[in-house]
């Protein structure tokens, strides 16, 4: 138990930087100003649940944003995970919620920077059965269908289906497009199995949650970035992520941040965070579906 | 009805009897049932109308919304997009009214299913297939107050799913119920409104034919009032117009029929007096209601208040009222109030026979008074006046009662006035006081004989003037007869004693006593004034005045004679007592210190003897001042017999204590007056025994309080001597006898255990010996525990241990305390003597010499001891030389007055010389000490 002097003097230091912070914030928001009042930063979501939900996780902390910042952020939801990606590979977002692997493609094709992501939990993706099934193990889907979100979707698709392979399973995959609908499928029995990850899994109803079970599991890796487009100003994306670490402190902050999966804000970088994910040799599973 | 009607008809009867029968009721009923039935009627049949209407719109409404579902979903089904199908379904499932979505696929397959919780919707996870209808067309059925709806989802050609809801129909029944209600509502207020017209409208018909109904019912009680008549229809006019002459006619009627005879009835009914009619054997036949009144038969008359102590006897030759007797030795039986009188004897209501009063009256108009007697026992005077008419065949006696009370008790009243205004002017020319009455001027109406013999002045002489004007003179107190001026004008009563002068010129002293005498309206009419000769009493009670002076003046010269005689006796004695011990410590030959003893015990008895005198005088005076304090008694005791102890040995007496005191018993008592009690009881005890003899103690508690008995087994005291026990200076005969004495010991340690809050008593046996008993409060406190020192002599002090000289000043008027000063410090070599006469001189000398001591005589010519004392103390040149006070003032009060002032010590005179050399011992002691202290510290500074 931390001592309470300790603890006050944390808060008044915390205070004081916070204060001199929001000063340069302020003078950095006045050089966005122009940009800001003309059309917004674009800001684009990986649809992993329906858009309707992701408008519900997000708006309230982009609002959030902009009233701190001062500059206007627009939130996009592609209706699927392959026009999602389509959108960032052509540099459309300015920022953009993505997943590991889209880290990955996203630097390598427009040098998009990572820049914060959730220090509370790691990534893993599952592979969901029916709970009433027989099937227990991989061996048992041998020749089954199993539904991912997308070709792309890290943990549940891209690295599972990596990790499949090299269990030397034969299976069909099909894409229905968000993880909601992989648990449905399951569900409803229109596939033997389906790729998730634990955090999605989480926030759906507790009834369905009882109806599946997870048979396999991926390694934990770094979860979800924001990333920002090398044409956002440095000032930007370094007070953006400031105000995101500070939105922890507050009660009402951490409830906006934990809507979106950003339970714990921390600064990640490309390198240390995302560069290890080239070496699984993922691309041979990449699909790029062009619209 | 007949008899034999059949049962079947019974329901009916009651029915019939239920039927009001008045008409406008009923007319009020028949309208009041129509009209509602009508309503309700009306209200049934539009509620049915509008309830179909509701349902028929809830229906569109359903399949309009199926539809709507149906679009929606097709696009998420084409896409198998089950998430964003479920939420569809969910926002839906929020509407109002919805329960239960369900979203099929081609097959039956459910896809989606969601339930209504309360306000919002859940999904419900469970795998169901159904078989579905053949055709694609929408359907509905009917179940337990929902529609269920089936919507096929045919976007193009082909089926896609069905969308099946439940739609809940409460919301419609509510609405239906609504509708029903307010159509209630409305039918019954127009109902209600409708009764109210019909019943304004026929109001006054059916208040014609009311009143006419009831008109007509008390046609014979009317007395030619008229009915309004209310023209609302020509039927109405007749009819009351045919009432109203049968009312006049009957009227009319009436009026003739009214006699005379009442009104002679009347005339009885108001009569102020009580009139009885009598028949011929005296038997009430009537009564009228004054006479219920005066003999207590009415409702509201019971009169216990009056009771009148008059006797009256008719058969009296004289007049009745001129008989006063107390008619409280009359009584008469109460009777019942309600007991019936008519027809029983009129005696019953008088105190005495009738037949002679009547008698006596039928030969001339004469009145009687006697007695008349009240239902409850009481009685009241009354005056009876009759006459008598004699009808055909029967003699009535028509008997007139007044009460005559008021006058009776006026004239009782007057007689008692006059009788006491009799006795009260006799006892007033009578009396040896003086009376005097005035006017409210206070000029004399009046005066009694006493007031002429008291001061000379006739009645002739003093009527007209003002008593003040002649009877003061020049010694009258002048704050006198201005109160006695200022009490007259506020004409309040007052009581004074004031000099007056007789008309001989000599003056006496009179008691006055005046009071005001008001009319019954309160106006001052006199004044009256008692005045009672007390001029012997003034002069007694001056002498007792002059007496009490002389004899406070005389106590006062007794107690400075004996204050002086202490000084004086003392001083001399003082001279000869330490002259002779002094003597003492010189080198005499056997015979000479013989001869000196002689000397001393002679001193010390006379010492003793003027002691003792002194606390008598003291005690007997109240100047006597003690110091009582809750002291243990048996330490006191024991100190007592070892100090007695060598003067038992001395007469071979054995001092024996039989029962010990408790150790911690304490008593209230003075510690140096009761050791100086039990000391001499000791020493009476010793000194008359005779030789071999035995002196016994004897310790006891009893009621609280501690008794001490001291008894001998001496010559006892004979039983007619008693009386002389406590008698100062009565040795009774010892005298005669070698035992010494003063006879004062006795005297005093009765006196002493008196102030004490104790008792002496003495138990003697002529030959056999004497008991002395004392006995005193015991103390219950934890009082302070008083030690007693037991004093011991010291020895001569030792020499100075330095060179230099111990200087005293002795300030002293009387040569031979001084040369007994002298020399004794001639014995301690180191001590210089300097001696000073006068105060002044004794001040000066002190500064002068700054001595190491000063002994101080508080008698001193010209400035007094006391202040030397207090100028040696505020000169900062004497104030710390210690100085010890040497006086023949021995009173307690004054030793610690002086001692306050801060002196060292205060010895009294005669001075006993050890005790003088131990102080003086200390303070060279203490100089001393103080030497070495200044010597150490040059040593070590």
């Amino acid at each position: 138990m931390l001592d309470k002097n300790i603890l006050k003097s944390l808060q008044s230091r915390v205070t004081k930087t916070s204060s001199v912070l929001l000063l340069v914030l302020w003078l950095v928001s006045l050089s966005f100003l122009a940009k800001a009042q003309e059309e917004g930063y674009i800001v684009s979501v990986v649809p992993q649940f329906p858009q309707l939900v992701l408008v519900e996780q997000w708006q309230p902390l982009l609002d959030e944003l902009s009233q701190r910042l001062g500059v206007k952020f627009e939130l996009e939801t592609p209706e699927n995970i392959p026009k999602f990606e389509i959108d960032f590979l052509e540099g459309h977002p300015d920022f953009a919620f993505v997943n590991p692997y889209h880290v990955v493609m996203a630097y390598e094709s427009q040098g998009y920077i990572p820049l914060i992501s959730d220090g509370s939990r790691e990534l893993n993706g599952i592979l969901v059965v029916n709970a009433n099934s027989d099937i227990d193990e991989l061996s048992d889907l041998e020749g089954q269908t199993i539904a991912f979100p997308s070709p792309n979707a890290f943990g549940a698709s891209l690295y599972m289906r990596a990790l499949l392979a090299q269990e030397g399973l034969n299976f069909e995959p099909i894409y229905v497009e968000t993880h909601s609908n992989v648990y449905r499928f399951v569900f409803l029995g229109q596939a033997a199995a389906g790729g998730g990850v634990r955090n999605t899994l989480s926030k759906e109803d507790e009834d369905l949650q009882n109806q599946l079970k997870i048979i396999y599991e991926t390694p934990g890796t770094r979860p979800h970035p924001i990333v920002a487009h090398p044409r956002v100003p440095e000032a930007l994306r370094e007070a953006l992520s400031e105000v995101l670490i500070d939105l922890y402190q507050s009660p009402e902050g951490r409830l906006l941040l934990e809507a979106t999966q950003l339970n714990q804000p921390i600064r990640v970088s490309y390198e240390a965070d995302y560069q290890k994910l080239d070496s699984l040799n993922l691309e041979d599973f990449v699909v790029i579906q062009d619209f | 009805m007949s008899i034999g009607a059949p049962t079947q008809n019974m329901p009916l009867r009651s029915l019939t009897k239920l039927w009001p029968q008045s008409f406008p009721v009923q007319v009020s009923l028949v309208i009041s049932i129509l009209s509602l039935l009508g309503m309700l009627v009306f209200a049934w049949f539009t509620g049915q109308q509008q309830s179909r209407l509701v349902f028929d719109a809830t229906l569109n409404t359903s399949e309009a919304m199926a539809q709507n579902i149906a679009v929606d979903a097709a696009k998420y089904l084409l896409r198998k997009d089950y998430s964003n199908l479920e939420i569809l379904l969910r926002q839906y499932g929020n509407l109002p009214g919805m329960l239960r979505l369900k979203a099929f696929d081609a097959e039956g397959h459910l896809l989606s299913h969601v339930v209504r919780q309360g306000d919002t919707s859940k999904v419900v996870y469970k795998i169901e297939r159904v078989e579905l209808a053949k055709e694609w067309q929408s359907y509905y059925q009917l179940a337990d107050g929902q529609i269920i709806f089936w919507q096929p989802i045919v976007p193009s050609t082909h089926l896609l799913g069905w969308i099946n809801l439940e739609i809940s129909l409460e919301t419609s029944s509510v609405i239906q119920r609504r509708l029903l209600t307010n159509t209630l509502i409305f039918g019954l207020v127009a109902a209600a409104v409708g009764i109210m017209l019909m019943l304004g409208y026929f109001r006054r018909p059916l208040k014609a034919i009311r009143e006419a109904s009831h008109f007509a019912a008390q046609l014979d009680q009317k007395r030619g009032e008229q009915l309004p008549v209310i023209r609302v229809a020509r039927e109405f006019s007749t009819l009351a117009e045919s009432l109203n002459v049968a009312s006049l006619r009957l009227l009319e009627q009436e009026q003739e029929l009214l006699s005379s005879n009442e009104r002679l009835e009347t005339i009885l009914t108001y009569a102020v007096d009580g009139i009885l009619t009598l028949d011929g054997e005296l038997r009430l036949l009537s009564f009228n209601p004054s006479a219920e009144r005066l003999f207590g038969y009415g409702q509201d008359y019971v009169d216990h208040s009056a009771d009148y102590r008059v006797d009256y006897r008719v058969d009296h030759k004289d007049d009745p009222s001129e008989h006063l007797i107390n008619p409280m030795d009359q009584s008469f039986e109460p009777r019942d109030q309600n007991h019936k009188l008519l027809g029983r004897k009129a005696q019953e209501l008088f105190n005495m026979p009738l037949e002679g009063i009547l008698a006596k009256h039928n030969t001339a108009y004469e009145t009687s008074k006697l007695l008349g007697l009240r239902w409850d026992g009481s009685s009241f005077p009354c005056e009876l006046s009759s006459s008598k008419v004699d009808l055909d065949k029967e003699t009535l006696y028509i008997v007139i009662v007044r009460d005559i009370s008021e006058r009776v008790r006026y004239e009782t009243t007057l007689k008692e006035r006059e009788a006491e205004a009799r006795k009260l002017a006799l006892i007033a020319s009578l009396t040896d006081n003086a009376v005097i009455v005035t006017d409210p001027q206070s000029r004399i109406e009046w005066v009694n004989e006493g007031f002429s013999r008291i001061t000379g002045y006739s009645l002739d002489e003093t009527i007209g003037k003002k008593p003040g004007q002649f009877l003061q003179g020049p010694d009258t107190d002048p704050n006198t007869v201005n109160y006695i001026r200022n009490m007259l004008h506020k004409r309040q009563g007052f009581r004074v004693e004031i000099l007056n002068y007789h008309k001989s010129g000599r003056p006496y002293w009179i008691e006055f006593e005046l009071q005001p005498i008001f009319d019954e309206q309160g106006e001052l009419i006199n004044f009256m004034a008692i005045e009672s000769d007390i001029t012997e009493r003034k002069e007694s009670e001056t002498q007792l005045r002059q007496a009490k002076e002389y004899a406070e003046e005389a106590n006062k010269a007794k107690s400075e004679f004996l204050s002086r005689m202490s000084h004086e006796l003392r001083t001399p004695l003082n001279a000869i007592l330490g002259f002779a011990q002094l003597l003492q410590l010189e080198d005499l030959t056997a015979e000479q210190q013989d001869d000196l003893e002689r000397i001393l015990k002679a001193g010390r008895h006379l010492l003793t003897l003027i002691n003792e005198v002194l606390d008598i005088s003291r005690i007997e005076s109240g100047t006597i001042s003690l110091s009582m304090e809750a002291l243990q008694i048996a330490d006191l005791i024991y100190e007592s017999v070892n100090l007695m102890q060598a003067s038992a040995k001395e007469y071979g007496v054995d001092i024996k204590l039989c029962s010990e005191p408790k150790a911690n018993l304490r008593v209230l008592a003075d510690m140096q007056r009761l050791k100086q009690i039990i000391l001499n009881l000791l020493s009476n005890a010793i000194k008359y025994n005779r030789s071999g003899g035995k002196v016994t103690l004897h310790c006891e508690i009893k009621d609280e309080r501690f008794y001490l008995h001291i008894s001998d087994t001496g010559i006892g005291i004979a039983q007619d001597k008693f009386h002389r026990l406590f008698t100062p200076f009565d040795r009774l005969g010892a005298e005669q006898s070698s035992i010494e004495g003063s006879g004062m010991g006795l005297a005093l340690s009765k006196r002493l255990v008196e102030v004490m809050n104790g008792h002496i008593q003495v138990q003697s046996y002529e030959g056999k010996g004497s008991t002395f008993s004392i006995d005193l409060a015991i103390e219950q406190g934890q009082g302070q525990q008083q030690k007693l020192v037991v004093s011991s002599f010291k020895d001569l002090p030792p020499p100075l241990e330095d060179d230099s000289l111990f200087k005293v000043i002795y300030i002293e008027d009387n040569l031979s305390n001084i040369a007994l000063v002298k020399k004794l410090l001639e014995r301690i070599t180191q001590v210089k003597l300097l001696t000073a006469m006068e105060g002044q001189l004794g001040l000066e000398l002190s500064r002068q010499q700054a001595p190491d001591l000063i002994f101080l005589d508080l008698h001193l010519p010209g400035l007094n001891g006391e202040e030397v004392l207090e100028r040696l103390k505020q000169d900062p040149k004497t104030q710390n030389i210690p100085i010890i006070i040497l006086s023949a003032d021995a009173t307690p009060k004054r030793i610690s007055q002086i001692k306050e002032k801060g002196v060292v010590a205060y010895l009294t005179k005669p001075i006993n010389i050890q005790e003088l050399l131990s102080v003086i011992h200390e303070q060279i002691a203490q100089r001393q000490a103080a030497l070495r202290a200044a010597r150490a510290d040059e040593v070590n500074p």
